[in-house]
């Protein structure tokens, strides 16, 4: 199969409990066009409606929607529905990649386009700071000489193999340094702590957001919105590009991962912020189909 | 020649002599005065001592009166500082002012390139390697969402501040700019408004460079930065509040400039266009003067964590419809890690060798910068690259062996986050400390504005003085001492000298629009002023009374009222047992003095106060002095007071408030302002009216004894004396309190003029008229007739206290019903 075309609903609902006056909200839902992604269609759906313009493109290069609701409400739902193809990517042999360390050096140097646009992910940025304990972690992968991909497949089996996938653990705010310590979170936590043993290893890495397609069982039917926004990352092999990897399923992504954008870090490519006005808690529900065509 | 000037002064105005090698500004090597210090150092000198104590004196009350503060983080919360000026202006010649003046031009176009090429560019300089990958990418300040922002004029900087510091040669260096905040502007003015006035002969001249053309300038050209050509721009200075530690500059500034003082919440942003939320509805905004920092200003694009922003403010400005000064990401350029590139950059993109140094500065992300700063620690001042640590600059010659080891250690590991910095030994000069002249370590700060292609520069400035012990890393900072600056020689320049009117407006007004916050807080501090007053007069009753105890009858009144006022919580006694007359007295003088007293005289000045603070570019200075008495008020708790002494307190505290109430009706324009502290006061004082009466009338037994108590408490004696010439009458008192219309005191008084308030507010549309405020007053207007008046009499007759107390509760409702419409309808827009 060289390539598949998916249909995705994505709906998330706040329930404030109480009147919100004014919310304004910020949205990254249109799945990016790359060289293995296009999205064929995108159509975004705000409750209360609202008009949500034709977005910006942000300075990552994600399509953006901003817009505000003026009117009183209690609930607030976004739904967006779009269709990408995507067709296979290439990744080359693990060994036969360039040793970290001459990645490493390489990037010091090199002021290329490419290039510097990567040293934008070497850097701390607000939610990822290596700790000195992330460091060790991604010492025991990247030995001396060791080509850059076969480290990093090997970080990402650890992380898989190492770490419990914990809904509960974690939230948004949780720093990378807990999630190392607790052994605990979900992929998001797994892609910024891969990320952050990058980082601390000097060599550039990125937050992808975007979704999966979850394999039922054998013999058991798909449920609707049991699929999920999902998180990943990709780190940068100078010659080939950006090397995408998903630590909470312990596998380099093909066929099933649908990127909407990248960033720093999860602030950069949240799908949804917003600030609102006059409410005080709120719960949330979101609900994805990611469906082959 | 030159020597025996010297010898003709007089003792007292020798400095003590500056620490060894630094730069005297004010003395000669030899000891005599520098020219340009000469004239005035004489004219000093022919005041003689006596006179400058006098004038010591003098600045430092108008320094009260004008309440100018400081707020510094680091005592206990966030405490008020009062400001400090010194007496002796610094004094600087025209000739060297003019080589800052073109070095700090040529900064400010600098920094402007600077940040046009980071932010509109293609990044030139980072493409070309003349400004290092780390310096953007790893700098918090460098805002990703901002990039491409279209900026009007291509003005990233609008104002801009640096602090200037002489080393013992005689040179100066730049030790910093200030460019998200650039804060101090206002203190100047400030400075030289007190001077101006203090010192008025010792202008005459000198030739001093007036400020008043640089904020002239400054208003133009934030006026010529509006986006939306076809409308005359409404321009807001952005502050995030009262607590923020400049809030008084940030008023004054306001008002100096007659702009709209507005903090986040005042503001929002709807179809990607920014409004301040005014009682009159949304009102477009075009131009922000921000003093919040870069991260802070929205929460959706920048720092979510942000209270102070606006969510949506980078979204409009990405339209294009509001204009920002500075350019929201320029602290990007503040890093002192760009300081060793700069002379680079100056070559590149000015064509121009740098005419002011800087500080010599390493920056550890270069490997050679990183082993000099390595080898040298002990000499150097290290800063961290990036400001979000909490600490961010450490002294190497103060630090200990292990100390520096550790510090070695994080320089090594992360060298990108760290510079070195050579301290400038400061130069110092003249500070008149109340007693005698002392040589003090100076810094100056001067400011730049934008004048639509080019810079100017403010012909003065902020001149920083700091302790003694003066170490480099605390010289900057804006607390501490200030002083004046003249720049001599500049009179031909510039006509607007010294410059004391304070409050000038544009010559063309802006939108009248009272910001919704701002009429909020005019109604609490009307209610705050009437309820401070009723609890005044309420004391007056007891504390009369007990001056007079020799006679049994005011006595018994005085401790009747007391356990009423008590009881009820009209007044906040701490207990509620019946009192004797010693118990009494101390009972007063915790309601005087109490700090945690809720409700008493300290609690609710202070309340009043901070209310007014917030509202700071409202006031008038001579309001402002009287709020400021109040501030003040009580002072200090003395040992004990009588009775006697209690009354006298208490009849200064009354005093205040008539001065404070007489100037809001003599000097204030009928305007919404006014109007809502009027009807807060109405409002206030009609439901204590209600709840006082309705408390008395209900007590069982005899209420006679309590009539005259009464009538003083609503501050109705002479009144009703004047009509009855009796001694008090029930159906009579009720008639003086509630039904006269000519007793400013009375209930129908306070409700005719909460109605004739309603009626003038705007409606929902901006109109005036039918409003929910002026239904709601319609209702209260119904009931209290001549028939309700003649019913409360019939049942006060019957004895009817159950019916009574309803009636009256019935009113208090009503009256709540009428605040809760004027709350909800213009107030609610506020964030709280």
């Amino acid at each position: 199969m060289n390539y598949i075309n998916y249909r995705i609903v994505h709906r998330t609902s706040y329930a404030y409990g109480a009147n919100v006056s004014e919310g304004t909200h910020l949205v990254r839902l249109r799945p990016r066009d790359m060289r293995h992604q296009k999205c064929l269609d995108f159509k975004l759906s705000v409750s209360p409606l609202c008009d949500t313009g034709v977005g910006f493109t942000d300075y990552f290069g994600n399509l953006c929607h901003h817009f505000t609701i003026d009117q009183p409400h209690e609930e607030f739902v976004v739904t967006s529905e779009s269709r990408v193809t995507i067709s296979m990517p290439f990744w080359p042999e693990p060994e036969e990649t360039p040793a970290w360390e001459t990645v490493k050096f390489q990037m010091a140097a090199d002021r290329g386009n490419q290039a510097l646009e990567a040293m934008e992910f070497i850097y701390d940025s607000p939610l990822i700071k290596p700790s000195k304990a992330i460091t060790a972690f991604a010492e025991q992968s990247f030995a001396r000489g060791r080509p850059i991909l076969s480290a990093a497949k090997d970080l990402t089996e650890r992380i898989f193999n190492e770490f419990t996938f914990d809904p509960v653990a974690t939230d948004v705010a949780t720093p990378v340094s807990e999630v190392m310590e607790r052994r605990r979170g979900v992929c998001q936590d797994f892609a910024q702590l891969a990320i952050a043993c990058f980082r601390g290893m000097g060599l550039p890495a990125q937050y992808v957001s975007g979704y999966l397609e979850t394999q039922p069982p054998p013999g058991i039917p798909k449920l609707i919105g049991a699929d999920a926004s999902h998180a990943w990352l990709a780190f940068y092999c100078p010659g080939i590009g950006w090397i995408e990897l998903d630590p909470t399923n312990g596998c380099i992504p093909t066929l099933h991962h649908i990127k909407i954008g990248w960033g720093r870090d999860y602030n950069d490519v949240a799908p949804i912020v917003g600030v609102i006005r006059g409410a005080g808690n709120h719960t949330l529900d979101v609900a994805v189909d990611v469906i082959p065509e | 020649m030159i020597q025996n000037m010297t010898c003709e002064l007089p003792q007292w105005l020798n400095a003590s002599l500056p620490p060894l090698g630094s730069y005297d500004e004010m003395r000669l090597p030899g000891g005599a005065l520098r020219d340009h210090w000469r004239p005035f150092i004489e004219r000093l000198g022919a005041l003689g001592v006596e006179e400058l104590g006098n004038r010591f004196n003098h600045t430092q009350r108008i320094l009260r009166n004008h309440g100018v503060t400081y707020h510094t983080a680091t005592h206990e919360g966030n405490a008020r500082r009062p400001w400090e000026l010194d007496l002796l202006p610094y004094v600087i010649s025209q000739e060297e002012w003019s080589t800052i003046e073109r070095g700090i031009i040529q900064r400010s176009r600098l920094h402007n390139l600077i940040l046009q090429d980071i932010y509109e560019n293609p990044q030139f300089l980072l493409r070309d390697g003349d400004i290092p990958p780390a310096l953007l990418y790893a700098n918090p300040n460098y805002l990703r969402a901002c990039r491409g922002i279209p900026v009007p004029r291509r003005g990233h900087l609008q104002l801009h501040a640096v602090d200037l510091a002489r080393s013992p040669t005689g040179q100066w260096w730049v030790l910093d700019d200030r460019i998200q905040n650039p804060n101090g502007l206002g203190y100047a003015l400030e400075n030289r408004s007190i001077i101006g006035r203090v010192h008025q002969d010792l202008f005459a001249g000198l030739e001093v460079g007036g400020l008043s053309r640089f904020f002239d300038l400054l208003r133009q050209n934030l006026i010529g930065l509006n986006p939306n050509l076809d409308r005359y721009p409404r321009v807001v200075l952005l502050t995030s509040g009262s607590r923020s530690p400049a809030h008084y500059e940030h008023s004054l500034l306001a008002r100096y400039l007659g702009f709209t003082l507005a903090e986040g919440g005042d503001l929002t942003v709807r179809q990607n266009q920014v409004f301040l939320k005014t009682v009159e509805g949304p009102q477009r905004v075009d131009v922000i003067l921000r003093r919040v920092n870069d991260t802070l200003c929205d929460p959706l694009e920048l720092n979510q964590q942000s209270i102070s922003g606006i969510p949506g403010l980078v979204q409009a400005a990405r339209f294009g419809n509001v204009a920002i000064a500075n350019s929201l990401g320029s602290a990007v350029v503040e890093t002192p890690a760009l300081l060793p590139t700069l002379a680079n950059l100056s070559f590149r993109l000015l064509g121009e060798e740098l005419i002011l140094p800087n500080a010599e500065t390493w920056w550890c992300g270069d490997v050679r910068h990183c082993r000099y700063v390595l080898e040298h620690l002990d000499q150097l001042i290290i800063k961290r690259t990036f400001t979000t640590h909490k600490r961010s600059t450490y002294s190497g010659i103060e630090l200990s062996g292990p100390e520096i080891e550790k510090l070695r250690g994080s320089i090594q590991k992360w060298p990108h986050e760290f510079v070195g910095q050579r301290p400038v030994q400061l130069s110092t000069a003249p500070v008149w400390n109340g007693q005698q002249m002392e040589s003090r370590p100076i810094v100056l700060r001067v400011f730049v504005t934008a004048t639509g292609d080019s810079y100017s520069v403010l012909p003065g400035g902020l001149t920083k003085v700091s302790g003694f012990e003066h170490s480099p890393l605390k010289g900057l900072q804006l607390s501490g001492g200030s002083k004046d600056t003249w720049v001599l020689g500049r009179r031909s320049f510039d006509a607007g000298l010294p410059l004391i009117v304070l409050e000038s407006r544009p010559a063309k007004r802006m939108e009248t629009g009272v910001p919704s916050r701002t009429a909020d807080n005019f109604f609490w501090l009307g209610r705050y002023a009437e309820r401070l007053e009723q609890l005044a007069l309420n004391l007056n009753v007891i504390i009369s009374r007990l001056v007079e105890s020799n006679e049994p009858r005011r006595e018994g009144q005085a401790l009747q009222m007391a356990n009423l006022l008590g009881q009820t919580g009209l007044t906040p006694f701490s207990s509620v047992t019946e009192y004797d007359f010693s118990g009494l007295i101390s009972a007063i003088t915790e309601v005087y003095f109490g700090e945690n007293c809720q409700g008493g005289v300290y609690d609710l000045c202070k309340k009043l106060f901070n209310i007014a603070v917030s509202i700071r570019d409202r006031f008038s200075n001579q309001t402002w002095r009287v709020l400021n008495q109040l501030n003040e008020f009580p002072g200090d708790r003395e040992a004990t007071l009588n009775a006697g002494e209690l009354l006298s307190v208490n009849h200064d505290l009354l005093m205040y408030l008539s001065a404070f109430s007489g100037m809001q009706n003599e000097n204030v324009v009928r305007g919404y302002e006014w109007r809502f502290l009027d009807f807060g006061k109405r409002i206030e004082r009609s439901q204590n009216l209600c709840f006082l009466i309705k408390n008395i009338i209900i007590l069982p037994g005899d209420t006679e004894l309590l009539l005259n108590p009464l009538l003083e408490v609503c501050d109705s004696s002479m009144t009703y004396r004047r009509q009855h010439y009796s001694e008090p009458e029930l159906g009579l008192v009720l008639r003086t309190l509630l039904m006269d219309g000519s007793n400013p005191r009375s209930l129908r008084f306070n409700l005719d003029r909460l109605q004739s308030h309603a009626l003038a507010l705007p409606g929902e549309s901006g109109a005036k008229g039918e409003t929910p405020v002026d239904r709601q007053m319609q209702l209260i207007q119904n009931s209290v007739t001549e028939s309700w008046y003649g019913d409360l009499v019939d049942n006060i007759t019957k004895g009817d206290k159950l019916r009574l107390e309803g009636v009256f509760d019935e009113i208090e409702q009503q009256v709540c019903g009428v605040s809760d419409a004027l709350t909800q309808q213009y107030f609610s827009l506020v964030r709280k």
